[in-house]
């Protein structure tokens, strides 16, 4: 099984391996034939126990842990050299790739962030002849369908979905990559962001004017002879000789022996940490407030890659300021006490709004969702699974119109009866939203106070309740 | 009298299925036929009539809640008020109205409005009482305040004003009905740049020019 899997992976690290330097040029080198790319190249998957075995390497990452994961609060203070690019991170240490290479050892680990960013990010450290490690950071932006291409072991063009951000505080001293193909070796130097091009935290871009310096083939070698090709030598790194370049591939999108479980309940439970968690705690605090709050929730070109921004509001005419970007793919807002506790027709409608911008922006859909806090604790989330967009239409403003008098006057869905229990907006929000405005793969989610998600949905007309888990 | 005989299809003979059209049947029992078919056709297809008030799942697809106990009549007329120098007159309507869209949906009973804004100097600069539009009103209502159900409310959304919409406090000021007051408040919504009035609202904040009084008293005519 654990074979199976590493060759998947190893037909994955085909286009992977070319993106370490930066480049997309040199892609349809490397990729001719697979077998080539990795006849040097021994992989191994560790458990948390093999990890502690290594030695420094767990101790590189508790002190990448310690010290540089970027915290908010109070404590933030105790970490020193926090690091932008870190901030919010989780290195899971249950599941490390190892790749041997010519005597170089690099480990990738899987990174979940608590910003909800969906991206796949791998914290990748090699270790140096001294002992010391150098790493970065990969970020891969992946649809679901392609994690799922690259899980099922097939190759994928990244063209454009890579970004390498080398992390200062972990030594990244040298910029060269040995590329063996055949008998001939290809050595060059990177050019990943290099010095004055990107400022800190910004990625290499891979193509366009404004991507990584020109790399430099700095030698050839024939490794069957000896004896070397050629001979360029433009070195323009301080320290070639340190180099070996870092042999990685996405790691955590199925193919690695991880299910594939991208579901809305894995994503909310992802999303419930940190940044996310700290804006809901925040709304929690303005439902008293006679005017709603939000937040827009976008897709940011930083590492970090979610970006919130606060709504602006017109407090005279309760009216927020709600524009959608080309990167906006989620809201969180409040409702207050003179509001019904749940969905509006509207909400819905911005729901929608947010699911055509994600597809015209090709933003994966999995992504995409509305939450609602209200004065009552409950906080709701609508995401989708499985939403054919390209036939939802966003509602008219007269369809709208009529559906807020429905919602408001329709006394068999009777929204507005005052003092019902929660569960009796669930469901009556519900039954309004199947018959009115249905959006067939939409899920609704209630998102307790210990952050557990519950889908609610209809049996008939019956509320129904499914924990995740 | 037409004999009735339980069969199905396949147990039909061939021979007895060519005989089965109309020619072979008396006029009068075509006429009974027919009736029949027509009767059990309106019967089912009758509207189930709801109280005003009624709830509940199992009420069917265009149902008809009516107003049986006449509690929305006191409403009806035109209204008259004064507000700035302008004279106010809101003209409210009982009517059957469709609750839903794309045909699905319920009959309502609900008062539905249209306003007629006179400035001091006579000008009109709003009528939408002439051409009331009974399908897309400006007022809709009236329905329980959520925050406080022994309140009434009725829904105020001006046109071409970006979705902005207001509720209204209804609240009659005599025992006779013939005076109510409204206030005003503002439901929340959303904005964006393609809003004519966003500059106004979100730069300059200013309230949208919705032309109507924030507080104001009316007397029936």
């Amino acid at each position: 099984m654990r074979k199976r899997i590493l060759v998947r992976l190893s037909l994955a690290l085909v286009v992977i391996f070319t993106f370490c330097s930066c480049r997309t040029d040199d892609f349809s080198n490397y990729t001719n034939n697979p077998d080539d790319q990795f006849q040097n190249r021994k992989f191994s998957v560790l458990t948390r126990k093999q990890v502690e075995n290594i030695g420094g390497l767990i101790e590189k990452v508790q002190n990448v842990e310690n010290n540089m994961i970027k915290e908010n609060g109070a404590d933030s203070f105790l970490k020193i050299n926090q690091d932008s690019l870190l901030q919010g991170t989780l290195i899971k240490k249950d599941s490390v790739l190892l790749i041997e290479s010519n005597g170089n050892e690099t480990y990738t680990f899987k990174i979940s962030r608590s910003s909800g960013s969906y991206a796949v990010e791998n914290l990748v450290l090699r270790k140096n002849a001294d002992g010391s490690f150098t790493g970065v950071l990969m970020k891969y932006d992946l649809t679901k369908s392609e994690r799922e291409i690259i899980g099922l072991g097939h190759s994928l063009d990244l063209t454009n979905k890579v970004q390498v951000f080398p992390i200062e505080n972990l030594d990244m001293q040298a910029r060269i990559v040995s590329q063996t193909s055949g008998c001939y070796t290809v050595t060059w130097e990177t050019g990943i962001c290099a010095s004055g091009q990107h400022s800190y935290g910004q990625p290499c871009d891979l193509v366009g004017e404004d991507r990584a310096g020109v790399s430099q083939i700095i030698s050839v070698s024939n490794k069957c002879t000896g004896a070397a090709v050629s001979d360029i030598s433009v070195d323009t790194d301080d320290n070639p000789n340190a180099g070996g370049g870092l042999d990685t591939g996405v790691w955590g999108v199925g193919g690695d022996g991880e299910l594939l479980n991208n579901t809305p309940c894995s994503i909310i439970k992802q999303q419930n940490n940190g940044v996310y968690k700290d804006k809901i705690k925040y709304l929690k605090t303005k439902t008293g407030d006679a005017r709603e709050y939000g937040f827009r929730v976008s897709k940011a070109t930083t590492v970090l890659g979610v970006q919130y921004q606060e709504l602006s509001n017109a407090v005279g005419t309760n009216t927020i300021e709600f524009k959608f970007f080309n990167t906006t793919y989620g809201a969180i807002h409040t409702h207050f006490e003179t509001l019904v506790p749940v969905f509006s027709p509207d909400d819905v409608n911005s729901f929608i709004g947010l699911l055509k911008n994600a597809y015209n922006n090709n933003i994966p859909l999995e992504e995409v969702f509305l939450t609602l806090v209200n004065p009552d604790g409950t906080v709701y989330q609508l995401r989708g699974d499985g939403i054919d967009v390209a036939n939802l239409e966003i509602f008219s403003d007269t369809a709208i119109d009529i559906l807020n008098s429905t919602y408001k006057n329709d006394t068999k869905y009777n929204l507005t009866k005052a003092n019902q229990s929660s569960e009796y907006y669930q469901a009556q929000f519900l039954k309004f939203m199947r018959d009115y405005m249905n959006i067939p793969g939409a899920k609704f989610y209630s998102i307790d106070s210990d952050d557990k998600a519950t889908e609610i949905y209809l049996s008939g007309n019956t509320r129904k309740r499914n924990e995740c888990p | 009298m037409i004999k009735l005989q339980k069969f199905t299809l396949a147990e039909i003979p061939v021979k007895e299925m060519s005989v089965l059209n109309l020619k072979n049947i008396p006029m009068k029992n075509i006429l009974l036929i027919l009736l029949l078919i027509f009767t059990s056709t309106h019967i089912y297809s009758q509207q189930q009539v709801y109280p005003l008030h009624a709830e509940g799942d199992d009420i069917p697809n265009n149902s008809y809640f009516k107003d049986i106990d006449g509690e929305l009549d006191p409403y009806v007329g035109v209204w008259k008020g004064d507000w700035n120098g302008k004279t106010v007159y809101l003209e409210l309507r009982k009517v059957k109205y469709f609750l839903g869209i794309n045909g699905k949906g319920n009959y309502r009973d609900m008062i539905l409005g249209e306003r007629k804004i006179i400035n001091s100097d006579g000008s009109i600069s709003v009528d939408r009482i002439s051409n009331f539009d009974e399908q897309v009103p400006e007022f809709k209502g009236i329905y329980s305040k959520f925050s406080n159900p022994s309140q009434k409310q009725i829904d105020f959304t001006p046109k071409n004003m970006c979705r902005k919409s207001a509720s209204l406090d209804i609240t009659f000021l005599d025992a006779a009905k013939t005076q109510m007051s409204l206030h005003f408040i503002y439901n929340p919504s959303t904005i964006d740049n393609s809003c004519p009035y966003y500059n106004l609202v979100m730069v300059q904040k200013q309230d949208f020019p919705m032309n109507f009084p924030k507080d104001i008293v009316l007397t029936k005519q």
